[in-house]
C-alpha cells in the first residue's frame, strides 16, 4: 500500500508543478476563503431590511446596500458561499452519478450497457436550459437545496458518457485480462483497477461538473428564475436588472459580482487546463 | 497406446465476430471448424503457428475463455470448458494460465509489480501468513532467472522487456498450471534477447511438467521449442503434426512457401531462387473451397468449391490439400 | 584512394533529457562502399537508429549531434545548411525510417504520392512522372494496378514496397532502410528483402540495413557492424562474422539465434545494456561477458583491424 502513498505524493508534486492548475486553485482558494471571512469579521446574515436601502458605498457599508435594505458586502461573501455550496454539492453529486453509470456501463456492456447508453443519450440531447427554465418557473418552493438537485439530474450526463467511453477502452487492455485470469471479480476490477488509471480523467469531469453547475445556477437567476430570497451573485446582478442599475450609474451594485464570477470561472478553466496538461503528457512544455 | 484424456481437445470450433452496421450485418470468420489435440500423458509443447490475421489469437482467447466460440467446443481434460468456466471458473483459470505478447501491457501501471505477483497469492489463498507469500514469490523468480531484489519494488517501465514478460511467466507459474498459453510472448522482444525467455519455458516444461500452448509466427522459433505444430491460414488449419515433419518435409503448398521464406542465420546459405509471391489479398472471397486457392502454385479445380479435410498421411503429419491426399 | 560513398568518422549523436544527456551514438566510424548492402545490427537501444538519423542530418531536438564528421562521396555533410541538405536528400540518399508503411498519405492514390514526391524535387513533367511512378512501381515488384490504389487497400507488405518505390524514385546513391521487414509476415519479408537485394543490383545503390534480426543480416548483407550500447563492437565480411565472431557480445548473439538448419541449444544472454546516461568507464560490455579481464572495466577498448577488413574492438585481441 505504500506504493500508493508514494503514488499520491508524486500526483501532488505533479499537480502542484503545473502553473495553470497552481494559479487556479489558489484563485479559487482566495475566493472561498473571502468567502469565509464573514466568520472571521462576524459579518452578519443580510436580511431583508437589516440595513437601510439604496445607500452608496461607504466606511459602514464598503460596496453600498441594495434597494432590499442589505448590506452588499455582505450579500457579496454569502453569494460566494452559495456559489460553492451548490457547485460542489451538485458537481459531486452529477460526478458520482456519471462514474457509478459509466463504470457499470461501459464494463458490464451487453444489455445494461445499451440501456444505460440510450438514457445517457436521452438527457445529452435534452435542451437542458429550456428545461430548468421550464422547471423553475413551475416549482412551488424554489429553495437552494431543489435548484442543487435540480442542476445535478442534468449535468450527469457528459461525465457519464465521457467515462463510459473511458472504461470501454481500459477494458480492452491486456492487464485487465489478466486481473480476470488472476481472479478477480467485476467490482474489484472496477474498483482497484480501472478506477486508479482514471483519478485524473474523474477529477477533470469534477472541474468541468462544477463550472457548468455554477454557470448555468448563475445564468437561471440572472433572468429571475432563482430562488428569491436568496443570496447569490446571480440574484444580484437580477436585482441590479429589475432596479435599473446600470442606468443610475449604481456601479457598486454590478461590478462586483460581475468580477468574482468572471475570477471564479478563470479560476476553474484554470484548474481544468492544468489538469489537461498534466494528464496529457504532450500538451507539457518541456 | 495412453489411456488418459488428452489435455486439451478442440472440436470442430469456429469462431465469427460480428461486424457494425443496423441493417447490413457482416461477419468477419475468424478461424473456422479448427480441431485438434494436446496429448495429455506427458508434458508437451504445441504450437499455433501462422501470419497475422490467421486466427492464431482468436483461439488462444477461447481457450482462456476470453471470447466464447460461435460453434465447436473446446474440452479440458474431457470436460468442456465453457461448462467449467460457468460453475468452476477458479479451478479452470488455477489450471489453465497465460502469457501475452506485450510486456508491458499486462502490468497496471498504477501500480508497482509486486501487486501484480501477489493478487493470484491472495486469491488462491496459496499463501498462510506475509513470510510464505514472500517465500513463495522468491522461488518463483528463480524459476524464471530472476531475484526479488532486482523485480519487487519497482514499476513495470523500469523493467527491461525481456524482465517484464519473465515476471509475467512467474505470476503464471504461482499457480501451477497445467496448461499454459503463451500469445507471442518473444514476439516484441529483440531477437537476439529471446533464447532466455524461450529456454525459461522449456524449463517449465521440464521441471514443473507444464505443457504449452505457444502461438508465434516465427517458425526458427517454434521449431526450437515444439514437439507438434499447428500451421493455420485464413482461419483453417492447412498442416500439423511433428514439428521435425512438418518443417524438414512440408507438404502443404503454402507451407512450403512459408519454410522457404524463413532467413537462415547462416551466409552461406542464402535464398537462390527468386519467388515471386502474389501478394493481393484486396478481397477474401469466403468460398467453400480452399482459402489458399488464389495463391496456390497448383491448384486443381475441386480446390475452389471443395474444402480439403485434414488427413494423416504419415504418422503424426496431418495435410489439408487435395493435391497431397489424393495420392 | 578510391573515394568512399559514405564516411563516417567519430560521430557522437546525444540526446538532452530532463536527467541528463543520452549518449545513444558515442564515437561510431564507419564506410560504405559503393553498391554494397551494409548491416547495421544490435539490440533496442544500441543507438542504430539514432544512427540512421544523424547520418541524414534528420536528428531532431532534443537529439543532436556532439561530433564527428559524415562525409558523403567527399562532401562533409556537416557543413551543408539546410537547403543543399534538402536537395542532397532524396536525390542522393533515401531514407525510409522504421513504420514508414504507416506513413502513407491515406486520402491520395498511390501514383500521386509517388509522382508528388518526385515533383518535389524535380523540375519534370507531370507525364514523365507518371512514367516514372509506373517504372519503380514494377521494379519493386507490383503490379500496375496498385498505382490507380489507396493505401487501405493493400497489405503491409504491398504498402512497404511502395514506400520503398518512392525512396528510390530519383535513383539515389545511398538508401538507408531502419527495420524495413519488422511486423512482416515472414513471406512478405522475403519478398522485400529480394525486392532490395535487385535495387542494389539495377541502380547499383548501396543500402545502409538496419535491424536487430541477425537473420535478415545472413541474407542478404555484404558487410556487417554490430553494435553495441552506443559503440561499434565488430565490423567486417558477413561471412567472416558469421564462421568467426570475434567479440564475445556477437558470439553470443549468433548463438542466441534459433534456426531451422538444426535443432541445437540456444543460449541467452544475462544481463541488460548499461544505462547511457553515465556509461562506465572501460568496455560497456564488461558486466555481461564471460572473457572479462581486470583491464575490460578500466579501458575502452578501440576498434581495431585483426584481419583484412575485419575489425573488432576487444582487448582479446591486444596482440593480433
Amino acid at each position: 500500500m505504500s506504493s500508493i502513498k508514494v503514488r499520491f505524493k508524486n500526483a501532488a508534486k505533479l499537480l502542484v508543478g503545473n502553473k495553470k492548475f497552481l494559479s487556479g486553485l489558489i484563485m479559487l482558494f482566495l475566493i472561498f476563503m473571502m468567502s469565509l471571512s464573514v466568520y472571521i469579521f462576524s459579518i452578519p446574515y443580510p436580511t431583508f431590511g437589516s440595513v437601510p436601502a439604496f445607500r452608496e458605498p461607504s466606511k459602514q457599508f464598503l460596496l453600498g446596500t441594495d434597494g432590499l435594505g442589505r448590506d452588499l458586502f455582505a450579500v457579496l461573501l454569502y453569494g460566494i458561499q452559495t456559489s460553492f455550496y451548490i457547485g460542489f454539492m451538485a458537481g459531486t453529486l452529477s460526478t458520482a452519478l456519471g462514474v457509478l453509470i459509466g463504470f457499470l456501463g461501459g464494463y458490464k456492456g451487453g444489455l445494461l450497457d445499451d440501456v444505460l447508453r440510450s438514457v445517457i443519450d436521452l438527457f445529452l440531447v435534452i435542451p437542458v436550459w429550456p428545461i430548468l427554465v421550464l422547471i423553475s418557473v413551475s416549482v412551488k418552493s424554489l429553495t437552494i437545496p431543489v435548484m442543487a438537485f435540480l442542476l445535478t439530474a442534468f449535468s450527469w450526463q457528459g461525465s457519464a458518457r465521457a467515462i463510459r467511453s473511458q472504461v470501454m477502452s481500459l477494458k480492452e487492455r491486456e492487464f485487465i485480462n489478466i486481473a480476470r485470469l488472476s481472479g478477480l471479480g467485476t467490482f474489484e476490477i472496477l474498483f482497484e483497477e480501472i478506477f486508479p488509471n482514471m483519478i485524473s480523467y474523474i477529477a477533470a469531469s469534477f472541474v468541468m461538473s462544477v463550472t457548468g453547475v455554477i454557470l448555468t445556477e448563475a445564468s437561471l437567476e440572472v433572468i429571475g428564475l432563482g430562488p428569491p430570497s436568496a443570496t447569490s451573485l446571480g440574484l444580484m446582478l437580477f436585482w441590479s436588472q429589475q432596479y435599473g442599475a446600470i442606468v443610475k450609474g449604481w456601479w457598486w451594485w454590478i461590478l462586483p459580482p460581475i468580477s468574482v464570477l468572471v475570477v471564479l470561472f478563470i479560476s476553474l478553466i484554470l484548474l481544468t487546463l492544468g489538469l489537461d496538461e498534466i494528464s496529457n503528457p504532450r500538451l507539457r512544455k518541456t | 497406446m495412453s489411456e488418459k484424456p488428452p489435455l486439451l481437445e478442440v472440436k470442430n470450433l469456429t469462431k465469427r465476430f460480428l461486424l457494425g452496421g443496423i441493417f447490413k450485418k457482416r461477419y468477419l470468420t475468424a478461424v473456422e471448424d479448427i480441431s485438434f489435440r494436446i496429448p495429455g500423458d506427458k508434458p508437451n509443447i504445441t504450437t499455433l503457428a501462422g501470419e497475422s490475421g490467421s486466427g492464431k489469437t482468436t483461439i488462444a482467447r477461447l481457450v482462456l475463455g476470453l471470447i466464447s466460440p460461435t460453434y465447436g467446443e473446446i474440452l479440458y481434460k474431457g470436460r468442456n470448458v465453457q461448462e467449467m468456466l460457468k460453475h468452476h471458473r477458479l479451478t479452470y483459470i488455477k489450471e489453465v494460465q497465460a502469457v501475452f505478447q506485450d510486456p508491458y501491457e499486462v502490468y497496471n501501471p498504477f501500480y508497482t509489480i509486486d501487486r501484480f505477483l501477489k493478487i493470484p497469492i491472495k486469491k488462491f489463498k496459496l499463501a498462510k501468513s506475509e513470510n510464505d507469500a514472500r517465500k513463495l514469490i522468491e522461488e518463483v523468480l528463480e524459476a524464471v532467472g530472476l531475484t526479488s531484489e532486482r523485480v519487487l519494488g519497482k514499476y513495470p517501465y523500469q523493467l527491461s522487456g525481456g524482465e517484464a514478460q519473465r515476471v509475467a511467466i512467474a505470476r503464471a507459474l504461482l499457480l501451477r498450471p497445467t496448461l499454459l498459453v503463451a500469445d507471442e510472448p518473444v514476439s516484441m522482444i529483440d531477437a537476439s534477447l529471446r533464447a532466455e525467455i524461450l529456454n525459461v519455458l522449456l524449463n517449465l516444461k521440464k521441471n514443473y511438467g507444464m505443457s504449452i500452448l505457444f502461438i508465434t509466427h516465427d517458425l526458427s522459433v517454434a521449431y526450437y521449442l515444439s514437439d507438434n505444430i499447428i500451421m493455420l491460414n485464413l482461419g483453417r488449419i492447412t498442416e500439423m503434426g511433428d514439428v521435425k515433419r512438418v518443417i524438414n518435409n512440408p507438404l502443404h503448398p503454402y507451407v512450403q512457401e512459408l519454410i522457404k521464406s524463413i532467413p537462415i542465420p547462416n551466409p552461406e546459405r542464402r535464398w537462390n531462387e527468386k519467388i515471386n509471391f502474389s501478394e493481393l489479398k484486396e478481397h477474401i472471397v469466403v468460398r467453400r473451397g480452399c482459402p489458399f486457392f488464389e495463391r496456390c502454385s497448383h491448384p486443381m479445380e475441386k480446390c475452389k468449391e471443395i474444402m480439403p479435410e485434414l488427413v494423416e498421411v504419415e504418422p503424426n503429419h496431418w495435410v489439408a490439400c487435395h493435391a497431397i491426399t489424393k495420392l | 584512394m578510391i573515394q568512399q560513398l559514405l564516411e563516417i568518422k567519430g560521430l557522437r549523436a546525444y540526446y538532452r533529457t530532463l536527467v541528463g544527456v543520452v549518449r545513444a551514438v558515442d564515437g561510431v566510424s564507419l564506410t560504405i562502399k559503393r553498391g554494397e548492402i551494409f548491416g547495421i545490427a544490435g539490440e533496442s537501444g544500441c543507438g542504430k537508429s539514432t544512427l540512421a538519423k544523424a547520418t541524414l542530418r534528420l536528428l531532431k531536438s532534443p537529439g543532436y549531434i556532439h561530433e564527428g564528421s559524415i562525409l558523403f562521396e567527399g562532401r562533409d555533410l556537416m557543413s551543408l545548411n539546410e537547403e543543399n541538405l534538402r536537395k542532397l536528400r532524396w536525390s542522393q540518399i533515401a531514407y525510409i525510417p522504421q513504420s514508414s508503411m504507416n506513413s502513407l498519405n491515406p486520402v491520395m492514390r498511390i501514383e500521386n504520392q509517388i509522382m508528388d514526391a518526385i515533383l518535389a524535387h524535380e523540375n519534370w513533367s507531370k507525364d514523365k512522372a507518371r512514367e516514372r511512378a509506373l517504372q519503380l512501381i514494377r521494379m519493386v515488384g507490383l503490379p500496375e494496378r496498385v498505382l490507380r490504389m489507396y493505401p487501405h487497400e493493400l497489405s503491409g507488405g504491398m504498402k512497404q514496397r511502395c514506400v520503398i518505390a518512392t525512396a528510390i524514385a530519383l535513383s539515389p546513391k545511398l538508401i538507408v532502410a531502419d527495420e524495413p521487414t519488422t511486423a512482416l509476415d515472414v513471406v512478405i519479408q522475403r519478398g522485400i528483402l529480394q525486392a532490395l537485394r535487385e535495387i542494389k543490383e539495377t541502380l547499383h545503390a548501396s543500402i545502409m540495413l538496419i535491424t536487430h534480426d541477425m537473420a535478415v543480416h545472413a541474407e542478404i548483407v555484404d558487410r556487417l557492424m554490430v553494435m553495441y550500447a552506443g559503440k561499434v563492437v565488430e565490423l567486417g565480411d558477413i561471412h567472416h562474422i558469421f564462421k568467426d565472431p570475434l567479440h564475445p557480445y556477437v558470439k553470443m548473439l549468433i548463438s542466441a539465434i534459433p534456426t531451422i538448419e538444426e535443432r541445437r541449444e540456444i543460449k541467452g544472454m544475462p544481463g541488460r545494456p548499461p544505462s547511457l546516461l553515465n556509461p562506465p568507464s572501460g568496455c560497456r560490455f564488461y558486466p555481461r561477458c564471460p572473457y572479462a579481464m581486470k583491464k575490460c572495466s578500466q579501458e575502452e577498448p578501440k576498434l581495431k583491424e585483426v584481419s583484412p577488413g575485419h575489425f573488432v574492438a576487444c582487448h582479446l585481441y591486444e596482440g593480433w
